[in-house]
């Protein structure tokens, strides 16, 4: 119905220029989009009042009644600035009011532009823009949001061109024009992209980019994927509803990613980097699929106890865990071998050297014989539905092949058949799960470099520097 | 790896240190090295051979003559602690360094010595 009326002011009364009745009928759409909105709020219907508001100003705008005209554009304004409130929990949700608000800040400093009016236009431009630039600093990720910052600097650039040409032919308070442009400049300044994607207090220093916080996560993710970092919003909004871990309360969140997983029905797998102190980082990783969370702490009991969990799908009891496809499957080995740990670390299946954590001073020539050993993960289904899958797997700082069969039983799987060491005392970082949080470690492999050095030292008699070595050790080691 | 078996690692490696250290001629270094794996083990026999060593070179004789008697007889892994600490003496020589109570020390630990102290 409120559409009716918009439709009937804008092609009905507006091109017989029968203002009043035009503007009535968009008044009485607002009149009905307050309503719906009371009613049940949605981004759609805070944008088409917003909108309605839009030709009502533009219909003031043709008689010359720049007071009432102000008065709804700001209306407009203000609405999309109530649906942004009323949606701030759900950053999913406003990423298009944002970005609709941005372009009709624009519009409307294009209007009014055209009509002379400067301030108003300058007034106009520099919401757009902030608005545009505050959307980016939540989410980077919104392609619309560029548009609108090119459009708003080169509708800057005529606005300031029209203010300039005005001063030259108009007998202005000559202090109001000179503020006027510098306005302008600023806000066409802040259409300028470049720094907007610098992380918080990076800084240039030379030819690189200082950066507070690395960039990269420091600790690889559990299983491969199209990971997605959640936005500053959205990590905030999972941060409500994050299960607890052990020893989570000192711990802080640093951000957050996630992966949708394709073994449990509307499943994803979120990982937390969460750090305790300057230099401590680990992930704290859980699943949710629906309702039910699954917090992996290292050990297999949460996983047998979350696949075996009932579900009713289609009318049919089930378990949670699917493993019908071969991408299923073949997620789903990955995530369970990297998800459960042993004394020396956690089972990681691994397709190249690539996969492999390894400290940078490790020479090359290592690195490419580890990739010739590694065989990429093969995964069948037998002639009776179930899987093997044929695998290298990184146990601490070893590699071995092994034979893994899942069996659809989710009590059990996936269960070893067979295996044999391919590699030990690798120089591999090793990965663990301590207090519930997945962490790195290069201990092993210090550990490894100290006693050769010390052995190296000692078969040379250089006692002083074989004494320092193996008190590296020691110190290590505790 | 329980508890034990780290702190019997790091002991061993606290008989490592303590030993270059006395090659290094770092014979504070060396009873504090020593000193702090009988801490963690003090059961670890190797660790008491490099202590009284230590204390031997700094001086401290009539407390390393104890340590000497102290052990005799006990097992270090499969040698007896005569053996070892004969053996001790004889790398600490070839290695450049010696002590003229050394001999005393033979005496200490030799089978059928009198066993006589230290002239002090």
């Amino acid at each position: 119905m409120a559409n009716l009326h918009v439709l009937t002011g804008y092609y009905g009364y507006l091109p017989l220029q029968r203002r009043e009745e035009e503007q009535h009928a968009y008044q009485e759409a607002i009149r009905i989009y307050r309503a719906s909105i009371a009613k049940s709020p949605s981004p759609e219907n805070y944008n088409n009042m917003a909108d309605a508001y839009r030709w009502l100003g533009d219909s003031y705008l043709q008689d010359g009644a720049y007071e009432l005209v102000d008065n709804a554009y700001k209306n407009s304004i203000a609405v999309y600035d109530e649906g942004l409130s009323r949606f701030s929990k759900t950053p999913q949700l406003i990423g298009s009011l944002i970005e609709q608000k941005a372009n009709m800040a624009l519009y409307f400093a294009q209007q009014w532009r055209k009509k002379k009016k400067f301030i108003n236009a300058d007034t106009a431009l520099r919401v757009a823009v902030e608005t545009a630039r505050a959307g980016l600093q939540t989410d980077l990720l919104q392609s619309g949001l560029y548009d609108v910052l090119e459009k708003s600097g080169k509708e800057g650039e005529v606005l300031k061109s029209d203010v300039m040409s005005r001063i030259a032919s108009s007998g202005i308070r000559a202090d109001t024009p000179k503020e006027l442009t510098n306005e302008i400049a600023a806000t066409i300044d802040k259409t300028h992209v470049d720094k907007l994607l610098w992380p918080a207090g990076a800084k240039l220093d030379g030819n690189l980019l200082q950066v507070k916080q690395s960039q990269s996560w420091d600790i690889p993710p559990l299983i491969p994927g199209a990971w997605l970092q959640l936005t500053e919003a959205e990590k905030q909004v999972e941060l409500q509803r994050i299960p607890p871990g052990t020893d989570s309360e000192r711990r802080i969140v640093t951000r957050i990613r996630k992966l949708p997983v394709t073994f449990y029905p509307n499943a994803v797998l979120y990982e937390a980097e969460v750090r305790r102190g300057e230099r401590e980082s680990g992930i704290f990783d859980y699943v949710r699929s629906g309702r039910d969370v699954l917090v992996l702490d290292g050990t297999s009991n949460p996983i047998h106890d979350f696949n075996k969990k009932p579900v009713v799908d289609e009318g049919v009891s089930r378990t949670l865990l699917r493993l019908e496809s071969l991408e299923q499957a073949t997620q789903y080995v990955h995530f369970f071998t990297a998800a459960i740990g042993g004394e020396s670390g956690t089972f990681r299946i691994i397709d190249s050297a690539a996969d492999l954590p390894m400290p940078l001073t490790v020479p090359v020539s290592d690195r490419k014989n580890l990739d010739r050993v590694i065989m990429p993960l093969q995964v069948r289904q037998t002639g009776d539905g179930q899987w093997n899958a044929e695998a290298t797997v990184r146990y601490g700082n070893s590699l071995r092949y092994a034979v893994l069969h899942l069996d659809g039983n989710p009590r059990q799987i996936p269960r070893m058949s067979a295996d044999t060491s391919v590699g030990s005392e690798q120089p591999i970082l090793t990965e663990h799960f301590v207090h519930g949080v997945r962490v790195m470690s290069d201990y092993n492999y210090q550990k490894s470099l100290l006693e050769e050095r010390t052995a190296r030292e000692s078969k040379a008699k250089r006692w002083k520097q074989a004494a320092q070595a193996q008190g590296a050790l020691v110190s290590l080691m505790q | 790896m329980t508890a034990a078996d780290k702190a019997e690692e790091l002991s061993g490696k606290f008989v490592g240190l303590s030993w270059y250290q006395l090659l290094a001629k770092d014979f504070p270094g060396a009873l504090a090295s020593s000193e702090a794996g009988l801490k963690l083990n003090p059961a670890k026999r190797a660790l008491d051979t490099n202590r009284t060593h230590a204390l031997l070179f700094l001086g401290r004789i009539k407390e390393a003559e104890d340590i000497y008697r102290k052990h005799l007889g006990q097992k270090i892994s499969q040698d007896t602690w005569e053996k070892v600490i004969l053996d001790d003496l004889k790398q600490l020589e070839e290695d450049g360094l010696s002590s003229p109570d050394f001999s005393k020390v033979r005496e200490i630990v030799t089978p059928h010595s009198s066993g006589a102290g230290f002239a002090r």
